[in-house]
């Protein structure tokens, strides 16, 4: 408890009090630039919001946050001023909250079970751990976990995203060797190559790398397991008692129309690694290039982050129009809210129950424009969303210089062709056990999108957590 | 990091890795590369085929190299054919003479050995009769093209390297993939050898195009700063 005490209010004052939303830079000077869109709160607004909690006796909301983080308890000691006694808390569950607090759909999780959200807005769950994590970092008071004495036992993980990171730090903190080897040049997986700085500042993810780091983490870039090494070169060579699968979902979906290998045809894989990873808006500072976006008309196909991260970043590289085509209505859009939100507000166009037919080019292969379908919303389908129907007759042409399709990703095959005893399901993904996330080879465990397909952050992070505990349990079994 | 311990990379130490950028030309002995990455793709099928010609155009003779030495291993007849445009652009001569029953170096302009294209001199052997069970080319796209349509009425079993653009090469961003046989392939993760009869090189050569205006761009400011670097020198 600090000096700073909460004030004492009545539950009619405390019902007054708004939600805060965070300062954010203006839609038109934001949509030009590639710093973080959300500036966050101030102390003041912070503690304000946090007084906001009615403090529950049955907490739902831990309840709706996939790694159970005990929101009531941070949530209080923010009211109370005690900011680094909150990530404290935070931090029992959730290895990385600043990040989190950045690109975890509260709206779905936390927020959504909230028991002001009934009748107000619901408690900004996220924006204050966002708060707190940023206070930590900035205060410079960052505290590392201990880590236990020295187990002898070796973990790899293979793949440096969130999976991998959350189930790499709980093992580190366990006593054991942990050894993460990531494909890439650089560390962090799709926090990295993926979501771009304006959702989610590198610095961040850099930052919270070299805390593990310096728990004891050892780091392995260039190292593509599947090629470069195989799960049981690992196992067997290189004396790794157990081995994490966290590779996420690597293989980028196409639309399979025609004219999909035009010049100008990028998946959101390629078209955000180039921008992210590979810094091609500082093009020729950084030597790898993007074509240009300048004054173009570019298309983005999908409804999820992916999309709208993609279409943000080509209003960022200067898009003349910048599109987003969606064979389904606002309603379906798997993107969170804010997002949708911010990509509106910068000027992106949405193109709605649209559907794209095919692509056309010139003599050289560029492309130049896309054929596209109206369509309607018929009966649901398998997902439970209405299924989008094309009506006839109502073809249209649009000029266009660069298309994105970010539709989602498959299963990379590259581990499964070396070690094909790790089963897989029809889709390519992994089959882990959902209570210890234990593959079917022995010492094997797998979590995050390699096991579900295409999901979150958060969720990643919690079934590293889970094969972590598991994965202990399995190389302190002097049986094994 | 990697340090550079040959300053002539031998196709040997860098079996899938093509050196034209400028930057990795100028290293010295004692250099670094801050990243490698390999090998990738899928192996190269290597199998006792009877009589293989192993063609190599330009740069492209590193990587025919390790190949063509892998053939003679599994015991094949293996033909080399080196081709360059001129004398001084011929590489590996004596390595893949060394693994070759019969090795020819062709060069365009004729300043050495056979004058004319290696297709050309493919052409020549199989109208010798000579039986000819599998071709291997690796070279520029119009080189691989021109191979393809060589072999493709006598049907003769013909395979081709292929160099489209790439990113990180493991099969997530899909930027290399090529129309083979109607379909998409990733040459990264499929590839990088596919049946020359079925590749779209159209499209692969129009897709490596991709980026030309900026890769002088890129060359002009690199020779800008090594001008620099030069002048500094000297100034100091």
């Amino acid at each position: 408890m600090t000096e700073n005490a909460k004030p004492k209010i009545t539950a009619k004052e405390r019902m007054k009090i708004q939600r805060h939303h965070m300062i954010e830079q203006e839609p038109d000077v934001r949509n030009k630039n590639f710093s973080e869109v959300n500036l966050g709160y101030t102390a003041e607004m912070a503690k304000k919001e946090a007084i906001r909690c009615i403090q529950c006796p049955k907490p739902t909301c831990v309840q709706g946050c996939p790694v159970n983080i005990d929101i009531k308890q941070f949530v209080a000691q923010i009211a109370d001023g005690d900011f680094l006694g909150a990530v404290k808390t935070i931090k029992q569950d959730n290895a990385l909250p600043a990040i989190c607090g950045r690109v975890c759909p509260q709206e779905d999780q936390c927020e959504v079970a909230c028991v002001v959200g009934k009748k107000n807005e619901p408690v900004a769950i996220g924006n204050l751990e966002r708060f707190v994590a940023d206070f930590e970092r900035k205060s410079g008071k960052v505290e590392l976990p201990k880590v236990a004495a020295s187990t002898g036992k070796k973990v790899a993980i293979v793949g440096s995203g969130p999976a991998g990171l959350s189930c790499a730090k709980d093992l580190i903190q366990l006593g054991h060797k942990v050894t993460v080897f990531e494909a890439l040049h650089e560390l962090g997986g799709v926090l990295i190559y993926g979501i771009p700085e304006f959702r989610l500042p590198k610095s961040i993810v850099k930052q919270e790398i070299e805390g593990l780091s310096k728990m004891g983490v050892e780091f392995k870039t260039d190292s593509v397991v599947g090629r470069t090494i195989t799960v049981d070169e690992l196992m067997n060579e290189e004396g790794y008692d157990a081995v994490f699968i966290g590779v996420g979902a690597g293989l980028p979906w196409f639309l399979n129309i025609p004219g999909e290998n035009l010049i100008g045809v990028y998946s959101a894989n390629e078209f955000l690694t180039r921008v992210n990873l590979m810094k091609a808006y500082n093009f020729p500072e950084y030597d790898s290039p993007i074509l240009d976006c300048k004054d173009k008309n570019v298309a983005v196909f999908g409804g999820g982050n992916t999309a709208m991260d993609s279409v943000r970043t080509s209003l960022r590289l200067g898009a003349k129009n910048a599109y987003i085509v969606y064979r389904r209505s606002d309603k379906e859009m798997p993107a969170r809210v804010e997002e949708v939100k911010h990509a509106k507000e910068e000027g992106v166009q949405f193109m709605m129950l649209t559907n794209p037919t095919k692509f056309e080019g010139d003599e050289e292969g560029w492309l130049k424009s896309m054929t596209c379908l109206k369509m309607e919303l018929g009966a649901p389908d398998d997902s439970g969303r209405r299924r989008p129907v094309p009506i006839e007759g109502s073809e249209f042409q649009v000029d266009l210089d660069i298309a994105v399709v970010a539709i989602g990703n498959g299963s990379n095959p590259l581990i499964n062709q070396t070690t094909p005893e790790i089963e897989v399901n029809k889709w390519g993904n992994i089959i882990a056990d959902n209570e210890t996330m234990a593959t079917s080879k022995e010492g094997v465990f797998a979590g995050g999108d390699i096991v579900t397909g295409g999901a979150t952050v958060i969720l990643a992070m919690g079934a590293g957590r889970v094969a972590a505990k598991a994965i202990h349990e399995y190389v302190m079994n002097e049986s094994n | 990091m990697y340090k550079i311990v040959e300053a002539r990379l031998l196709a040997e130490n860098v079996k899938l890795f093509e050196i034209e950028a400028p930057q990795i030309a100028k290293k010295e002995k004692g250099d670094s590369i801050l990243d490698v990455v390999g090998p990738l793709g899928t192996p190269s099928h290597i199998e006792k085929f009877g009589t293989v010609v192993s063609i190599g155009g330009g740069v492209g003779t590193a990587i025919a190299y390790p190949t063509a030495v892998a053939m003679k291993k599994a015991g094949n007849h293996v033909i080399t054919i080196n081709g360059a445009r001129s004398k001084d652009l011929v590489i590996l001569e004596d390595e893949m003479k060394s693994v070759s029953d019969e090795a020819y170096v062709t060069t365009d302009d004729g300043s050495y050995g056979y004058h004319g294209f290696v297709t050309q001199k493919l052409q020549e052997l199989i109208d010798s009769g000579k039986k000819i069970d599998f071709v291997l080319a690796i070279g520029p796209i119009p080189m691989m093209r021109a191979v393809a349509e060589v072999t493709r009425p006598h049907s003769i079993n013909t395979v081709v390297s292929l160099n489209p653009i790439m990113v990180d090469g493991t099969g997530m961003c899909g930027g290399c993939r090529v129309i083979v046989d109607g379909k998409s392939k990733f040459a990264c993760v499929d590839g990088p050898e596919f049946d020359a009869h079925l590749v779209d090189f159209k499209n692969l050569s129009d897709r490596n195009k991709m980026y030309a205006k900026h890769e002088k761009n890129s060359l002009q400011q690199y020779e800008h700063k090594c001008n620099l670097v030069k002048k500094a020198n000297e100034l100091s």
